[in-house]
């Protein structure tokens, strides 16, 4: 067997870039950004400067030029760092769910206009599937393009749910063509800036709150009559899927360096206790719960690598991004929870220590990208052979 | 193309008539499709189990809207997973009892 999971010593230098990032930008803020709620836009302005965006984007168009492993490093590292899951998921809607679809099959008028400013932060993207009447039937949207009097594509109907809906400048859209069924099934890329698009939110969540989620409201919105659509016409289904395996894959991958922060953060800030005389880490109990964060890394980190190895060999990596997410999800909130009980009341006030805040953000993990229950039915179809697209 | 000419034409695509044996048509487009004969296609199986994938169904979906004229949803085939009840259903569509 020739297994080696390990970051190659380019990778690693990334990661170490945005660990060290993370700790010096992220962190600090992040108790204040959790209690405003509210969308950071000057931690998003230093994101964009770090160059963190732009890691994939090819050199022509200002990124780096590098592969789905050097973000994934760079991740890892941000994530440990920041220990802030809400700017973790701007910048994977940002990349994960609009740069990578555009690089995959954005024409190049269309690279040329957004991944630019997509990749150096001036802009802001959001990716628009869910709709008020359910997410989890995303391919029933009712958000509908038709052909205007004087020819031009006007959109009309809701989103909702949509991460950074409130600041974004652009979209990408799921939506239907009028008169036309499935086949009209399409992605549109959507300039937000105008008043046919009204906002609700931000929505006062339960966590990730720096990264709130709103409504797009759009009445006879303009779209881009050249350019305005992602793919191909009718390519709604394969390009939301496109999209939320890089969005499971890599949104697993952060829950690596989450999982290594909870870890080390509990055994520095434990190893200062003592009970009964001894010290707390001497208890069987008390270990028995760091045992169960290491578990949850080491598995964790070993499916996640695996899916990334995957996807960058160019294999199918929908398997394993979904278990990646699915388990990932629920181990972030399990390592977390433990954290918090193992510090006692100090693990449960908020201004001492973030575990509490990650228990509530790996909730948002569990139902943004696909629920517990959809993920599960993807996997199911993996396993029964379908959804080979 | 742009987006607006694609969307012309597709809206200006020709359409067959419906045809009156609505399951005997899906039955042979599939058919066609696993490069079987018509008989070896059960129209009281879902599609998953006749060996077509969510891709497949897809395809058999768009099929459909062009040729019959009939705006349907990418999920029309996990709604009504068998032949037999997706003819039913495009019947109701097309307003025919046929
Ligand atoms: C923090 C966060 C960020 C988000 N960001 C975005 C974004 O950027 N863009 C975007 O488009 N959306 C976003 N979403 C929305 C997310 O994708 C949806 O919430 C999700 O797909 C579930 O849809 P729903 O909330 O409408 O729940 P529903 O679809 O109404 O489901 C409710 C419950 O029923 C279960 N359920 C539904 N159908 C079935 C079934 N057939 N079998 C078994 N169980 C089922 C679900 O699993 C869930 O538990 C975000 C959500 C959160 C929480």
């Amino acid at each position: 067997m020739n297994v080696d999971i390990d970051w190659t010593p380019e990778q690693r230098v990334y990661r170490e870039r945005f660990l060290a990032f993370g700790r010096e930008v992220v962190q600090p803020g992040g108790l204040t950004r959790d209690q405003t709620g509210a969308f950071d836009a000057d931690l998003w302005r230093a994101v964009g400067e770090s160059g963190l965006l732009g890691i994939t984007t090819p050199t022509e168009f200002g990124g780096d030029g590098k592969g789905v492993l050097e973000f994934a490093a760079a991740m890892e590292g941000f994530a440990e760092g920041g220990l802030d899951a809400s700017i973790v998921f701007s910048v994977l809607v940002q990349v994960a769910m609009v740069i990578e679809p555009l690089l995959q099959v954005g024409t190049p008028a269309q690279k040329a206009r957004w991944l630019p400013v997509l990749a150096s932060g001036q802009r802001k993207a959001a990716f628009a599937v869910t709709e008020p009447h359910g997410g989890s039937d995303v391919f029933e949207a009712r958000t509908t393009l038709r052909i205007g009097n004087d020819d031009e594509l006007l959109l009309s109907g809701s989103k909702w749910s949509v991460t950074d809906a409130p600041y974004a400048d652009m979209a990408i859209v799921l939506g239907r063509v009028e008169g036309l069924g499935a086949s009209g099934l399409s992605m549109f890329l959507v300039d937000l800036a105008g008043p046919t698009v009204e906002r609700e939110g931000p929505f006062d969540l339960m966590g990730c709150r720096a990264a709130p989620t709103g409504a797009l409201r759009f009445t006879n919105h303009p779209v881009d009559p050249e350019h305005g659509v992602l793919g191909k016409l009718g390519d709604g289904v394969p390009l939301t899927r496109l999209a939320f395996n890089m969005e499971r894959l890599l949104a697993a991958n952060v829950g690596v360096g989450f999982l290594q922060a909870v870890l080390d953060h509990a055994v520095t800030n434990l190893s200062r206790n003592e009970s009964f005389g001894r010290p707390l880490q001497s208890y069987q109990y008390v270990q028995g719960r760091f045992v169960e964060i290491r578990k949850h890394l080491e598995f964790h980190r070993l499916l996640t690598r695996r899916a990334l190895w995957l996807a960058h060999t160019k294999q199918r990596f929908n398997l394993e991004a979904s278990l990646a997410k699915l388990s990932g999800a629920q181990a972030l909130h399990d390592a977390a929870l433990h954290a918090v009980l193992l510090l006692g009341n100090r693990g449960y006030r908020r201004d001492l220590f973030p575990f509490e805040r990650l228990c509530r953000d790996a909730v948002g993990l569990m139902i943004a990208g696909g629920s517990e229950e959809v993920q599960k039915m993807a996997i199911w179809a993996e396993l029964h052979g379908e959804n080979r697209s | 193309m742009s987006l607006l000419d694609s969307i012309r034409s597709r809206l200006g695509a020709p359409r067959e008539p419906i045809p009156d044996d609505i399951e005997g048509a899906l039955v042979r487009a599939v058919a066609t499709r696993l490069g079987v004969e018509p008989d070896q296609v059960d129209p009281t199986l879902a599609l998953a189990d006749l060996g077509v994938d969510s891709t497949g169904a897809m395809d058999l979906t768009s099929q459909l809207e062009d040729r019959l004229g009939v705006q349907l949803t990418p999920t029309f085939f996990y709604r009504h997973p068998t032949l037999r009840e997706a003819a039913r259903a495009l019947r109701e569509m097309t307003g025919g009892d046929r």
